[in-house]
């Protein structure tokens, strides 16, 4: 059995204190450009990182340009500017571009982005070795505006999104199928049909969210919300959301505690558990056929799925631990292929 | 088929994504030695509390953190207690993320490389009672400071680097990195 585990290398950046994801309401972001102080022929360099995320087929998200401006970059004016500043003049020091991200506390929602690049480097628009390319730089802020974080593993080093630049560098134009996944996980686009069942053996983990996210790419969905306690709260509320399935499709949902790996609690349809142990989950994942006297929490569903099936449990009730919870979506009355997802949350 | 296997590899990647944090900048690496040579203070310490508040010209949020050192490896030995201050935060509904800056958490083991802002005052800045001496901000933006976790190991991020991404040192033991620090010769 060929186990195919799918962890994704982008990351979304998310409000300090909540933990929301932060990102735009809107698909379509206007942008002013200010050169002054940027090297001939910044603004098509600037127009043309625009458009090279804009062009991600599988994404809604568009930059749009209202043209040049004399606008100062560092204000707070509802206007999002790219620009260039001395950082020197300006008490910033080291960076060669900054991204200043407004937003809302309550939503994560962002409300204006400005991004300014450092004119203390020697920068060009032409590929010379011994400059920093305005384009890559303005690409990889524009990701960073979107709201996709630095990759630091040198197994990332194509990417848009990797965290070293070299002067000279200007592969981060182009974008990685990495950073497509993670403006196309942020903004999807337009999309309709159904979840296709699955036809192998898939497993997916996430971090703990605090609200599911569907999606008809089973790779970016997170079908499991945990509630506050994602993010230090004190509720486990658990929330199950799965986009229509091609077919009838049995929903497993089942968790163990770390600190006893060896009794798997699955959750049955009138929201008590039964328990197996290990060896029966992988006896029972091997042939293809559920443990005796497993039942799905859902069985032979088409789905949508969208239910709080536990409500809020304050986490003063749950004994302490970390959860390890899993969900499973087969082909009704099969185990022989399967989405399954995994996430956790901790009770200190 | 090795279920257990892939349950550990699931569990292992959870803990590397509890741990690993995120960034937004692109930055000029600065070794420990240049660093240390910008510093006027070093020191370990924990964060008490973190507010936000509105510069002086109401145009941007800034925050500062009041740490309780527990040891200054270069600086006046005195201090008890530091400001440290930096652009972004949180105020009501507003938020505002600086790219290059890794906010002070409350309750943060860390190890900070400072200057005195006393110089550095600008007109968006604010004016509290407590005196500018008292102040600092961090060398380097978000690469003079290293977070201290449970096994003592310092880690920086927040982040990324034009170059030199092999001059920084990270992931390091703190009493090694403490050692290289004190071994700087200004």
């Amino acid at each position: 059995m060929l186990w195919v585990a799918t962890v994704f290398a982008f990351e979304v950046c998310r409000t300090p204190k909540q933990g929301y994801e932060m990102k735009w309401s809107t698909s379509s972001v206007n942008y002013w450009v200010n050169t002054t102080g940027g090297p001939s022929g910044s603004y098509s360099a600037i127009i043309s990182a625009m458009d090279t995320w804009t062009n991600v087929n599988t994404s809604i998200f568009t930059f749009t340009y209202e043209g040049t401006s004399s606008i100062p970059i560092q204000e707070s004016d509802g206007k999002n500017v790219v620009g260039f500043l001395s950082f020197t003049s300006s008490g910033i020091d080291q960076s060669l571009g900054r991204s200043n991200i407004r937003y809302y506390v309550s939503t994560g929602e962002i409300f204006e982005t400005d991004i300014f690049i450092n004119t203390d480097y020697p920068l060009a628009t032409d590929m010379s070795p011994k400059a920093f390319d305005v384009q890559s730089i303005v690409s990889h802020e524009l990701g960073h505006s979107l709201c996709l974080a630095d990759l630091y593993s040198t197994n990332d080093s194509e990417k848009t999104m990797y965290w070293v630049m070299s002067n000279g560098e200007t592969k981060k134009r182009t974008l990685d199928q990495d950073d497509i996944n993670g403006i196309t996980y942020l903004y999807p686009g337009v999309q309709t049909g159904t979840l296709l069942l699955p036809i192998g053996q898939n497993i997916y983990f996430y971090p703990p969210v605090t609200d599911p996210v569907k999606s008809l790419n089973p790779a970016m969905a997170k079908p499991v919300g945990v509630g506050s306690v994602a993010f230090g709260g004190y509720l486990f509320g658990l929330h199950v959301a799965l986009e229509q399935f091609s077919g009838p499709a049995d929903i497993y949902g089942a968790y163990y505690l770390s600190s006893n790996p060896q009794v798997i609690f699955n959750l049955k349809p009138d929201l008590t558990f039964q328990t197996f142990s290990t060896q029966e989950i992988i006896q029972a994942l091997s042939t293809g056929q559920p443990p005796a006297g497993a039942v799905p929490w859902k069985g032979s569903v088409t789905g949508p799925i969208d239910e709080f099936p536990l409500g809020n449990i304050p986490l003063s009730s749950i004994p302490s631990g970390t959860y390890n919870l899993y969900l499973l979506v087969t082909q009704a009355g099969s185990l022989n292929a399967y989405y399954l997802w995994n996430t956790y949350f901790v009770v200190p | 088929m090795n279920v257990k296997k892939s349950v550990i590899s699931i569990i292992c990647l959870c803990f590397m994504m509890v741990f690993s944090s995120t960034a937004y900048a692109l930055m000029v690496g600065l070794s420990t030695e240049e660093l240390t040579k910008g510093s006027e203070f070093i020191v370990v310490g924990k964060v008490e509390s973190v507010e936000s508040m509105w510069s002086k010209d109401g145009k941007t949020i800034i925050s500062r953190a009041h740490i309780i050192i527990n040891e200054v490896i270069k600086g006046e030995q005195s201090k008890e207690r530091i400001t440290v201050e930096y652009p972004g935060g949180e105020i009501g509904d507003l938020g505002l993320k600086v790219s290059d800056i890794r906010p002070l958490k409350r309750g943060e083991v860390m190890l900070l490389f400072l200057k005195s802002k006393k110089d550095q005052k600008r007109e968006d800045e604010i004016s509290l009672s407590m005196g500018e001496e008292d102040v600092y901000q961090i060398v380097g933006n978000a690469q003079g400071h290293y977070t201290i976790d449970h096994q003592g190991i310092a880690r920086k991020g927040g982040f990324s680097l034009i170059q030199r991404e092999d001059a920084t040192d990270n992931n390091i033991p703190l009493n090694i990195l403490i050692d290289k620090i004190r071994g700087v010769k200004n």
